[in-house]
């Protein structure tokens, strides 16, 4: 059997020798195919990650954005809040005030000419 | 023409001696001449006169307010924005490094170590093949005929 297969190749070793070859390259284009696929899974993968990471730190960053408007919004409320209240206090204080001096016009003139006087610095003629 | 001048003259005269105020009752005659109010608008004009400045000093602080307000929410924005980008790169150059690395691995695989044997093994085997399928072609052509 061994000697009939040694006969073979020695009369057809030259086809044998192609054969062999073309498997070989068979065999190497395989394993390149293989290798490039791995590239291929590992750059996708890795782009993959780079998403999901990606996605990750935009949604933090929604939330924090999100966040600051609130606080943004809430704190402009309490402002106009207070100067509502700062200008009713103001307003109540002016009126309360309007009717002083209207009142002092009748019952306390002197008292209403010092007023003008501290006010507007003029000078009082009897 | 002598209205005029008195006039001008007297009002000088006025000016030089700074403005004055005269409470009158009804039908009283004036010490000079001038403008009369009545007490509501004497009330008006001395209050708004007292509560002015601090309306506007009010409304200036609430609008300075504002602004302020604004601004830290820009900033805080510009902030959040900074730190994502600067999250952002370092999350890329961290999976470049890795993809570098893994890429890096599978060149060392298919690359073999001893370029120069397997250049000349390859070489050497790619000449008999060729000077093989040459012999083969040329004794099928001969047999053929």
């Amino acid at each position: 059997m061994i000697s009939t297969a040694f006969r073979f190749l020695k009369r057809n070793w030259k086809e044998v020798l192609i054969v062999a070859c073309l498997l070989m390259v068979m065999g190497k284009m395989r394993a390149d195919y293989n290798r490039l696929e791995e590239v291929h899974e590992t750059m996708r993968t890795s782009l993959q990650d780079q998403i999901t990471g990606l996605q990750e730190i935009h949604d933090e960053e929604l939330r924090q954005r999100d966040a600051a408007l609130r606080t943004y919004k809430e704190e402009l409320e309490k402002l106009q809040r207070s100067y509502e209240v700062n200008l009713e206090t103001i307003r109540s204080e002016r009126d309360r005030k309007y009717q002083e001096y209207l009142h002092d016009f009748i019952k306390d003139p002197e008292q209403l000419a010092k007023d003008i006087e501290e006010l507007f610095g003029f000078e009082y003629v009897e | 023409m002598s209205m005029l001048s008195s006039l001008l003259l007297l009002t000088s005269v006025a000016l030089a001696e700074g403005p004055k105020f005269s409470v009158l009752a009804e039908e009283e005659p004036a010490p000079f001449e001038g403008v009369l109010f009545d007490p509501e608008a004497t009330a008006i004009l001395m209050s708004d006169k007292e509560f002015w400045q601090r309306e506007c000093d009010l409304e200036i602080e609430f609008q300075l307010d504002q602004q302020g307000t604004k601004f830290q929410l820009e900033m805080q924005n510009a902030q959040i924005r900074y730190q994502a980008a600067s999250d952002e790169a370092e999350l890329l150059i961290e999976k470049k490094d890795l993809e570098i690395d893994a890429l890096q691995e599978t060149l060392k695989k298919q690359s073999p170590r001893n370029n120069w044997a397997w250049f000349a093994g390859g070489s050497a085997t790619g000449i008999v093949v060729t000077a093989a399928i040459v012999n083969v072609a040329t004794n099928w052509i001969e047999a053929s005929k």
